[in-house]
């Protein structure tokens, strides 16, 4: 039931997060003629969907999104009131954490499909074809990119309380991140996850399991922290 | 049958239970055959802790003044002399009313009056038990 | 007698503030227990330890046997006991029913029963989310939820805090015939009438220290008041006997309390020719106030 209480928690902030990506994924290839004409008129097919979504502003949104999905939890329910009904509960702090890090990925991975289902079916509609398996690849990074920068956001939400505070940490963990995975002299030990969504970085095997490993490490470290907190 | 207690009295509410049972009995209102409430339901209906209502039941039950049969609640036993007991109450209640009111004649007011009765009784009780 | 809570010089500091300080706390079984204290006093915090909320920082102490400072204990603990916070907030996004539901799957010892009963008692539209019930409302719920099992022991902190007077009688009888039952009952309160009526037993929390652990029955029974007015003052420690807990001297007059020795106390007065002696009862709020205010 934990699960459950995780997915009513984040359920109205996930169906708005899907229906506008959903949209705005749609409307970029409905829309393509006109779109192209203005901002990429020497461009393929496959290369303007990549610059808008892949490279460009649904990507943005994504990370945006993917980032405050991770908000929540104990400290949250502090301000709230309930976090001395949930702490009362019978389970470990572990599962509490583990429930709401698990809908949160589940969720990440499911808008990170959405581009990559749509794609696809929705081209022959303007006479175009996107092929499915370089859509489902794209989809494949970016639920493992959405899916880290979740847990940054969740790493956030363990060490702050505050309705801003959270968010504006989790903002800028990522920016932090950001700077420190461009530098020259960083770039070729640390994966840079927005290269690696935009399938301009690593993709190899090895590069999937670090963001996996990296993921679940932020994930144990909030469970430490909110294991040991006093509430 | 309801019954009120009062935390202020410096009376152990269990005690103070007891009392008015008693008294119901003594002045007939309660008589033999008539069912009390079960612990539970009358430490709900007067809010107080099962314990105090518990203690008092297993008192007047000591005292042979009412029986606990499980389950159904508390029955007031009969009493020997149980008549004459009550007699016996009432004429004493007959002499306090008269010694009240004549002190109410010579002008003493309730509270004083009161505390002549208390000042009396807390007297006699502390020489009893030597606390 | 047995226990269900123990403590042992429980302790909890923040920074360098003690808000609990070697709590050696009791609470038997089958008791109604009350849990008094000024406003900061360590109530809560002592509560949340117990519940493994809050880490002491040194003591131990036990709940139904398990200890707390045990994690897996403190949750095997926690299956057998409810809570009811201070807060009673509860999920605002669940309805009253999704609230039963996804508290029921967490305690085997769950009464379907006996919650759909409660919740028509207590009158719980069963589609309202919780966001749109009144605070008494969210109360009743948050009682229906611990009371939906048999749990051995209910602890609640400030249940009757923002409830109306018609409320708080419903709570106290529910309380009532839950100890009846033989759950035993330990919530904290500063509503001293409310504790007065129902509990059996008494602490007080002051600094966070335990100032006072006693029956309600003993402190009706023995305690007495026993305020003395002279012509001329007699010295103060004249008074100090075996069971005076405190003597208040204003102008010629000198209050007493005493726990016993009442006798005692009255005939030296009389040796010292007191002009006036009135023996009265000591109530639990003269009790707490004597406990927890503090002489100038």
């Amino acid at each position: 039931m934990l699960f459950y209480k995780a997915w009513l928690e984040s359920r109205t902030r996930f169906l708005l997060s899907a229906i506008t990506m959903a949209a705005l994924a749609s409307l970029f290839v409905l829309m393509n003629k006109d779109v192209r004409a203005d901002a990429a008129p020497h461009a393929t097919y496959s290369q303007y969907l990549w610059l808008t979504i892949y490279k460009g502003y649904l990507r943005d949104i994504f990370v945006v999104v993917a980032l405050l999905f991770g908000m929540g939890g104990l400290a949250r329910e502090r301000a709230y009131g309930t976090s001395g009904f949930t702490l009362t509960l019978p389970v470990s702090r572990w599962r509490l954490t583990g429930a709401r890090a698990a809908v949160g990925v589940a969720e990440s991975t499911i808008m990170a499909f959405l581009p990559a289902i749509l794609l696809p079916l929705l081209s022959p509609l303007v006479n175009e074809v996107y092929p499915w398996p370089q859509a489902l690849h794209f989809g494949l990074l970016w639920s493992l990119g959405g899916s880290f920068v979740f847990t940054m956001g969740f790493v956030a939400s363990a060490l702050f309380s505050g309705e801003y505070s959270a968010p504006i940490a989790a903002v800028a963990l990522l920016f932090a991140y950001s700077i420190v995975a461009d530098l020259p002299r960083v770039e070729q030990y640390m994966i840079d996850i927005h290269d690696f969504m935009r399938g301009t970085g690593p993709q190899g095997p090895l590069a999937l399991a670090a963001v996996i490993a990296t993921s679940t490490m932020l994930i144990a470290i909030s469970g430490f922290i909110t294991r040991r907190k006093d509430f | 049958m309801t019954f009120k207690v009062n935390p202020h009295l410096g009376q152990p509410l269990y005690l103070q239970l007891m009392q008015q049972i008693r008294h119901a009995v003594d002045t007939g209102v309660l008589r033999a055959g008539d069912q009390l409430p079960g612990i539970r339901t009358l430490a709900e209906e007067i809010v107080v802790s099962h314990n105090t209502v518990a203690k008092a039941y297993s008192e007047l039950q000591h005292e042979e003044v009412l029986e606990l049969r499980h389950g159904t609640g508390a029955f007031i036993l009969p009493r020997k002399g149980s008549r004459a007991r009550s007699d016996k109450t009432l004429q004493a209640q007959a002499r306090v009313r008269a010694l009240v009111d004549m002190l109410r004649q010579e002008h003493f007011s309730e509270e004083e009056i009161r505390r002549l009765f208390e000042a009396e009784l807390s007297f006699a009780e502390r020489l009893a038990s030597r606390r | 007698m047995d226990y269900v809570i123990e403590t042992r010089d429980l302790t909890k500091c923040f920074g360098p503030f003690r808000a609990v300080s070697a709590l050696n706390l009791r609470v038997a079984a089958n008791h109604v227990t009350g849990f008094l204290g000024r406003n900061g006093a360590g109530k809560s915090t002592s509560i949340k330890m117990l519940l493994g909320m809050t880490y002491p920082t040194s003591g131990s102490g036990t709940v139904l046997g398990h200890a707390i400072t045990d994690a897996k204990e403190n949750r095997e603990m926690r299956r057998k006991i409810a809570y009811v916070g201070e807060d009673k907030q509860l999920y605002a996004y669940m309805t009253v029913d999704q609230m039963i539901r996804f508290t029921a799957s967490f305690y085997p010892d769950w009464s379907e029963q006996a919650a759909q009963r409660l919740r028509r008692q207590y009158q719980l539209p069963p589609d309202r989310k919780v966001k749109a019930l009144s605070k008494g409302m969210r109360t009743k719920l948050a009682l229906l939820l611990a009371l939906a099992r048999r749990p051995a022991l209910l602890i609640l902190d400030e249940p009757s805090e923002g409830l109306d007077p018609v409320s708080i009688e419903e709570l106290l009888q529910t309380l009532a015939g839950v100890a009846a039952e033989g759950t035993a009952v330990f919530f904290s309160s500063h509503q001293i009438s409310e504790v007065e009526r129902i509990a059996d037993r008494v602490c007080v929390l002051d600094g966070g220290k335990l100032a006072a652990d006693l029956s309600l029955d003993e402190l009706r029974q023995d305690y007495r008041r026993i305020t003395l007015g002279f012509t001329t003052r007699p010295p103060e420690h004249v008074f100090e006997v075996p069971g005076v807990q405190r003597i208040e001297t204003h102008g010629r007059q000198v209050i007493v309390i005493a726990r016993q020795n009442t006798n005692e106390i009255v005939q030296r007065a009389r040796g010292f020719d007191a002009a006036s002696v009135d023996v009265e009862p000591v109530t639990l709020r003269d009790l707490f106030l004597a406990t927890v205010r503090h002489v100038q």
